[in-house]
């Protein structure tokens, strides 16, 4: 089925506040500093925007539009799919533009990672939270009474079964951490620039939960992004060069809600939707120019390049290896370091990264001439997005 | 790593719904689980339908509480504070002989020692009439 949404849609503004570890600002005012920048950027004013998509939880669509000045908004929605929530939300904004709902679609998102989720001496509480509403349930009944209430111990409960599967060894998985944190040393938001990481490093990092390190896990972070979504069209009218939404799709394990009862414990959402969003694109992984692949911790990642059709199942430590996802390899992946050293603006940022790269804009972390690039989504008990972009002809 | 918060009391849930119903069932001593009336299918976490064959007609039924290992995850690090003071700790999934999965803590034996398809047994700790703890426990025919 030839989709009408391919090809209909592009980015045309993105920002992105700095990646801090105990910002001053409140995360309505990073999410709106953003969201102004990005519409700034797409050369438009705030009242030009009549579709937004907010994170979920933290703020409203209605605060956004009545704090930057929308005075008509058309559509909204909110996804629900923990971190892979920001890129699932291009396809809703690419469905509005094209179904002729809304003309210029905001999708936002921010949060007090480093400063809330865990207590923090001289840090106040808010009361604007992030909504765990698909697994709050399950969690607090049969994982968190039993000390497991954070992603790396909810995770561990598959990665634990893909690494004895796969015989993935620790010094495999580094290869993730370890190019991120050099692709992080290009780019002068990422927090880890110019912190040096070593294998070594990596190694002696202490234990979390099941396979994972410390230097397995990305970064607690106070941050905001944002992106505007316009017709292709309007796009060329635009400052900048369109970044166009070629396909994409989101895909959810079963049961979403509860992981030791799926049936097939590493079967994620990525692997549902991945086949989906390159045959709506009409390319393959292969024609891939980068990877934005959402890096919350080193062993998912692995799993998401084997979703994403890049390599077998049990492939990744092999596909990595080599400088094979390094600036200068076939598949430079998280060119601006990733949630593991830039920060976690729960895959926002890779989508932001996207688009410059696919701008040509990425500074000296440039994949030379990209046309066209994939980023993914992660999130909640192992849900998975993604979104297939190009560079306007 | 800096930041241990001091130990304190363990996260006991408010539970409602079928959940809660699941507890009661439980709390009297012996583990009960979801079956469908219909299609005869266990089935855990409670669900309002089955999803084998959709029916909603279902009750609920003692288990053994045996069943085997099908993974576990040992816990090093944690902020949570019902914790600190038990790392590390390991948390186990039992694949019970009614077919659901079940996650509870290790206890009575050495994480070392588990496989998977170990023979274990679920036995519940009643925290309050709403709500029962399960430990995994090595199955008393290996004693």
């Amino acid at each position: 089925m030839v989709s009408s949404v391919s090809g209909a849609a592009a980015i045309v503004g993105v920002a992105e506040t700095d990646y801090l570890r105990g910002a001053e600002q409140t995360v309505p005012e990073l999410i709106l500093s953003a969201s102004m920048a990005a519409i700034r950027d797409a050369g438009l004013d705030p009242s030009d925007i009549d579709g937004v998509i907010p994170p979920p939880g933290f703020i409203s669509t209605e605060e956004i539009a009545a704090n930057l000045g929308m005075p008509e908004v058309r559509y909204s929605i909110t996804v629900h799919m923990g971190g892979a929530s920001p890129t699932a939300a291009l396809q809703s904004a690419a469905m509005a533009i094209s179904g002729g709902f809304a003309e210029a679609v905001l999708v936002t998102l921010g949060w007090n990672g480093y400063s809330a989720m865990r207590p923090r001496p001289g840090v106040k509480p808010s009361r604007r939270k992030l909504d765990l509403g698909p697994v709050l349930e399950t969690s607090r009944n049969f994982y968190a009474p039993y000390g497991m209430y954070a992603a790396a111990q909810w995770y561990s409960l598959y990665l634990q079964r893909y690494v004895d599967l796969y015989d993935v060894q620790p010094e495999d998985a580094a290869e993730i951490a370890l190019a991120c944190r050099a692709h992080a040393h290009l780019n002068d938001k990422a927090l880890m620039k110019g912190r040096e990481l070593t294998l070594d490093d990596y190694l002696a990092s202490p234990r979390i939960a099941g396979p994972l390190r410390k230097f397995d896990c990305c970064l607690e972070t106070d941050c905001a992004a944002a992106i505007v979504m316009t017709s292709t069209e309007r796009a060329r009218d635009l400052p900048n060069h369109p970044v166009v939404y070629l396909g994409g799709a989101e895909g959810h394990p079963y049961p979403a809600d509860e992981i030791t009862n799926r049936p097939e414990l590493l079967r994620l959402g990525l692997d549902f939707a991945a086949p989906r969003a390159f045959a709506m694109a009409g390319v393959t992984p292969s024609d891939m120019d980068f990877l934005q692949v959402y890096d919350c911790f080193t062993y998912v990642v692995m799993m998401e390049l084997e979703a994403l059709g890049m390599c077998e199942p049990g492939g990744a430590k092999d596909f990595i290896k080599d400088g094979n996802i390094r600036l200068g390899g076939k598949y430079p992946m998280n060119t601006h370091g990733g949630l593991m050293s830039q920060g976690h603006c729960w895959g926002l940022n890779h989508v932001v990264e996207a688009t410059r790269q696919l701008r040509h804009e990425a500074g000296a972390a440039q994949v030379a001439d990209c046309e066209l690039g994939v980023v993914t989504g992660y999130g909640d008990l192992g849900d998975g997005s993604l979104a297939v972009l190009g560079r306007d002809r | 790593m800096a930041r241990t918060p001091t130990p304190g009391r363990k996260y006991i849930p408010a539970t409602e719904g079928l959940n809660q119903e699941f507890f009661e069932q439980c709390s009297g001593g012996a583990l009960h689980l979801q079956r469908c009336r219909d299609c005869a299918e266990f089935r855990h976490p409670p669900r309002y339908y089955c999803p084998s064959c959709f029916s909603d007609a279902w009750g609920w039924e003692p288990a053994t509480g045996a069943g085997k290992v099908a993974s576990w995850v040992t816990t090093y690090y944690t902020v949570d504070r019902g914790w600190v003071g038990d790392v590390p700790y390991t948390n186990v999934i039992v694949e019970l002989d009614e077919g659901p999965r079940l996650l509870g803590a290790l206890r009575g034996m050495d994480v070392d020692d588990l496989v998977l398809g170990l023979e274990v047994v679920i036995v519940g700790e009643t925290k309050r009439d709403d709500f029962v703890f399960f430990w995994v426990e090595p199955s008393p025919a290996d004693g």
